[in-house]
């Protein structure tokens, strides 16, 4: 017998608990990191077509910050999920080579004093040079969005699978029109588990995200309704501005909605991962993209009446089916 | 009928685009623009026959935009200067502004947002 045999165990109690408090953290982290990803292209596209006097300056740490923002997106994805974290680092440093060889190198000046045509100057050419790789890559390099769809993909490897925490969190049953919808709630504005397990209705929980989604759906019973319809189980962490929504059931496909929701424009923002056809349909002003069978949509940069819209919208087809 | 007078508009820049583009931008209203690389040039100029408005930016290898404003500032009084700068921060802005500077304008920007600046001060030129 080691002596570590003797030692109490060290584990926290209520590790899932914990555990799913710092995953939806790292979550929303990558989550952050590519709305600011995504903003990049934007920025760099916008710059373009509004015929913007830029410098190199501003290629340069456009082109740093798209990057810098992939880097963390990696590392997080790899820490959420570190199966086949090795093959993602490995293909980083490649667009970091490619970035740096042709977007971050200095920029050649014609000679003489010839002026180059509006449209054509170096820093324009730079710029849309690295925006066409952003999207569509060369011939034999994969676009750097592409990579952003391949981390995208690599997250779904962490879907959860029966780990949520079982104990502190609260339970909440709403109904739909042909399903019961049961949520386990994890409060994540508190440090340690709220005591007992212990039953809420909508009206108790102080997240105004996860209010909207639910706006379209009556409260209900979570008793005797179930015994006729079909039962959805779900997961969602929170606090006040925001919701970390996961399905929970197995024989369900995959799906995981995080919604930011604080009146800022800046910050606010809906991301939505499903599997294997969910959602059908994402809400009007969603950019949506496909990778394997998974589907994802984004919306951000939109006033916040837009943002609530949509949470409304997606709620209706998440839970009032 | 008050007709506008035309400015005289000095654009000072060691990157060819901000020349490039700025002076048909502002020409467009009628103004006479000249657009320089060197600094030393354009002071050179400008002693000749000072300009109305400098628009200069804050950081070139030869002369930093500070001290254009300075140079300026002991050759004409009433001109006004507008500062480019590539990086928006405080102190920067604080610094030209408390030297004389009129305004300052942050890259990337667009050709007419730096217009409404030169018309506010062609307004104090009057």
């Amino acid at each position: 017998m080691r002596i570590a045999d003797l030692l109490p165990s060290r584990a926290p109690k209520n590790s899932a608990y914990v555990d799913w408090k710092l995953r939806v953290t790292r979550m929303k982290k990558l989550l952050e990191n590519a709305r600011v990803f995504l903003g990049a292209l934007e920025d760099g596209k916008e710059k373009i077509e509004g015929e913007y006097i830029i410098d190199e300056r501003y290629v340069f740490s456009l082109v740093e910050k798209a990057m810098e923002r992939t880097e963390m997106m990696v590392h997080d994805a790899c820490m959420l999920a570190p199966e086949g974290g090795g093959d993602l680092f490995r293909a980083l440093d490649d667009y970091w080579r490619k970035a740096r060889k042709d977007f971050l190198a200095p920029i050649p000046r014609p000679s003489g004093s010839e002026e180059a045509p509006l449209g054509s100057e170096p820093e324009v050419l730079r710029l849309k040079a690295f925006l066409e790789w952003f999207e569509r890559g060369e011939q034999g390099t994969g676009s750097l969005f592409s990579f952003f769809k391949r981390i995208v993909d690599h997250l779904v490897c962490s879907f959860p699978q029966g780990t949520f925490p079982a104990q502190g969190v609260m339970h909440m049953g709403v109904a739909g029109a042909l399903v019961e919808n049961r949520f386990r709630l994890l409060d994540m504005d508190r440090a340690k588990p709220t005591g007992p397990t212990r039953l809420v209705s909508v009206t108790d929980i102080a997240c105004r995200p996860l209010g909207l989604l639910l706006m379209g759906s009556p409260a209900g019973d979570p008793g005797a309704a179930a015994r006729e319809r079909p039962v959805l189980k779900w997961f969602a962490a929170m606090d006040e501005d925001h919701v970390s929504l996961f399905s929970e059931d197995p024989r369900s496909p995959a799906l995981w909605l995080s919604a930011t929701l604080s009146g800022h424009a800046d910050s606010d923002f809906i991301f939505v991962l499903g599997k294997n056809g969910r959602p059908a349909v994402f809400p009007e002003g969603f950019t949506v993209e496909t990778v394997g069978d998974s589907t994802f949509g984004w919306i951000y940069d939109v006033p916040s009446h837009k943002i609530e819209q949509s949470l409304v919208a997606l709620g209706k087809r998440c839970f009032a089916v | 009928m008050e007709t506008k007078k035309n400015l005289r508009i000095m654009v000072i820049d060691d990157e060819n685009i901000v020349g490039n583009r700025l002076k048909p931008a502002l020409a467009r209203s009628g103004d006479m623009v000249e657009a320089f690389v060197d600094p030393r040039e354009a002071l050179k100029r400008f002693q000749e026959d000072p300009f109305d408005i400098v628009v200069t930016d804050i950081r070139m290898d030869e002369m930093d935009g500070i001290e254009v404003l300075e140079e300026v500032q002991k050759i004409s009084e009433k001109t006004k200067v507008i500062i480019i700068t590539g990086y928006a921060t405080v102190e920067v802005a604080r610094e030209a502004l408390s030297k004389g500077a009129f305004d300052f304008i942050a890259k990337p920007f667009k050709p007419n947002d730096l217009r409404v600046i030169i018309e506010r001060a062609a307004k104090q030129l009057q």
